[in-house]
């Protein structure tokens, strides 16, 4: 959601205290914040408990929300201060298991016709992406898509900055390699070492 | 040049997370290797697309579903946990509402009421910057306020005896602590900003159009010099602008009449990116310029570094650019600006000499 557009919002609800602005909000994080938490519980009904609880809270606490720095980033925040509450109620684990992630999370992408993904280039480069890890992408998804920073996606999946930076670097190489092959780089020995890296 | 370095180049510049220094050595590296160019621009296409969905659970009908549960869930009018206690008084956002208020107002005259007056030559502190300098203060009562560069701060030394009051020219940033006994008054041109336990800026420097007041946290207060009793309440995030040139009440209470309407007043919110506070970026060593031209961008950096600015080309003066820096540093500032819409410079002994 862009800059503008989520102030305009956040500003409704908390000011004019608008149900319409609070469905919109609700219709954009819903989807997301549901993905993310069932990849930290594993579980749908709980995630979507989970997701309900943060809605609800952010309703109640709106007065404040022209206050927060970081929407986006406060409400990925307290969802997942919800998972570790029910985690740590469940003593299934005490933190986040990281490891968990890539075994069930299950991601789905835009289709490149109905979506209007026009250019092929885009289209070639989200193959490169399809390839990656699942911990990857998620991480890909959370800086490219959702607009965190480093420091963010690390304390929301609880892994450091190091790891968040490397996993940049490995879905970069990525495209790298796809491009150079739809690009029909000649295989010369060479070149050959640079995409063994 | 090893490729390895590019990819973690590129993979920090995608990411929003690349600082001057890397982005000019990315810059070298694109220049004695074109075709990482092509490369590079592919991956700005890609990031510019959302490729990610959220598959069934983006699903319009099922979102409509929960939403409904949620509905049903929520008592939507019920009075919120946490109220802020100064929701009471809300000042209408028509401007010409306040236009004609003002007209029908007997107003007194601008001049400082006798006792401020003898207050301020006497025994009083002030704190002043020149140009290229920053300051930190603490106040009396521990509230602490920033001074940006050419900025001048001044309190009698009764300060906190009945009020705590203030008298600034230029732009400073406040952290003021909480303290309802004693109401926390800065006196900046023609306003009087009220304030009780807050964050915000104030920004009046003699040579720009407006006044602006940006609220971070906690509740202020502003009034004209001479009219308590119409007040502005400012919530967090939203910012005031003030135009020193509009029209103007003069003694008998009548707006002097311009030849359009113009807007004495204007209610915005502060400019937010990537968590980034526009307003107040100047404290923390980084700069945020959105749209702005590049003579006012000079201006701001001349203040700020205590040079001076001389353009030879009217045209260049114009143009605009949008840039934010995580280091304040002129040589790196210039270079960036250069780097994303051309120009030449000459940069010698705090003098800037920009051409085409």
């Amino acid at each position: 959601m862009q800059d503008k557009i989520l102030q305009n919002i956040i500003y409704e609800i908390s000011e004019c205290d608008s149900q319409q602005a609070f469905r919109e909000f609700f219709n954009h994080y819903f989807p997301q914040l549901l993905h993310y938490s069932n990849a930290i519980v594993d579980n749908k009904q709980v995630a979507e408990e989970i997701v309900c609880d943060t809605f609800l809270a952010f309703w109640k606490n709106r007065k404040m929300a022209g206050t927060i720095k970081s929407v986006p980033y406060y409400l990925y925040t307290s969802c997942k201060n919800g998972c570790i509450n029910y985690l740590t109620r469940e003593r299934k684990r005490h933190l986040i298991d990281i490891d968990s992630i890539e075994s069930n999370l299950c991601f789905t992408y835009r289709n490149p016709e109905t979506d209007a993904i026009s250019k092929e280039n885009v289209r070639h480069l989200l193959e490169a992406v399809k390839t990656l890890p699942p911990k990857c992408q998620l991480i890909l998804r959370l800086i490219k898509e959702e607009g965190f920073n480093y420091k963010e996606t690390a304390a929301l999946l609880e892994i450091s900055v190091k790891t968040v930076e490397a996993q940049m670097v490995i879905a970069m190489k990525k495209l790298k390699e796809y491009f150079d092959v739809s690009n029909a780089a000649q295989f010369s020995p060479s070149q050959k070492k640079i995409n063994n890296f | 040049m090893s490729i390895e370095r590019f990819i973690e180049l590129a993979a920090k510049k995608k990411s929003r997370e690349i600082n001057l220094v890397e982005q000019r050595e990315l810059s070298r590296i694109l220049e004695e290797n074109p075709d990482l160019q092509l490369f590079l621009e592919s991956a700005d296409q890609f990031f510019e697309t959302p490729v990610f969905s959220d598959g069934n659970f983006g699903e319009q009908g099922f979102v409509d579903q929960h939403w409904e549960q949620f509905e049903r869930r929520t008592i939507f009018t019920e009075t919120p946990a946490i109220t802020p206690f100064y929701k009471q008084r809300r000042f209408s956002y028509g401007i010409i509402g306040l236009a004609a208020s003002l007209l029908l107002l007997i107003v007194l005259k601008f001049a400082l009421p006798k006792n401020k007056a003898e207050l301020l030559p006497e025994k009083e502190n002030t704190v002043s910057t020149n140009c290229g300098s920053k300051s930190k203060i603490t106040l009396p009562d521990g509230s602490s306020v920033w001074l940006n560069a050419d900025s001048k701060i001044s309190y009698p030394k009764s300060f906190g005896a009945d009020t705590r009051e203030v008298f600034l020219m230029g732009e400073a940033y406040f952290d003021v602590a909480h303290d309802a006994g004693h109401p926390f008054i800065i006196h900046s041109g023609d306003i009087d900003v009220r304030v009780l336990g807050t964050a915000f800026n104030v920004r009046n420097y003699k040579n720009e159009k407006s006044i602006e007041v940006s609220l971070i946290r906690g509740k202020i207060e502003l009034s004209m010099k001479g009219q308590i009793e119409n007040k502005i309440l400012l919530n967090p995030s939203q910012k005031l602008v003030i135009s020193k040139t509009a029209s103007q009440p003069d003694v008998e209470g009548k707006a002097v009449e311009n030849e359009g309407p113009k807007n004495l007043f204007t209610l915005t919110h502060v400019n937010v990116r990537d968590s980034l506070v526009a307003e107040t970026s100047w404290m923390e060593n980084k700069a945020v310029f959105i749209n702005r031209q590049l003579d006012d961008i000079m201006e701001e950096l001349d203040r700020r570094f205590n040079t001076n600015t001389i353009f030879k080309d009217e045209d260049v003066k114009k143009y605009r650019y949008t840039i934010y820096t995580n280091d304040f540093n002129l040589k790196e500032i210039m270079e960036v600006l250069k780097l994303s819409k051309g120009f030449t410079y000459q940069l010698s002994n705090d003098e800037i000499i920009i051409s085409k």
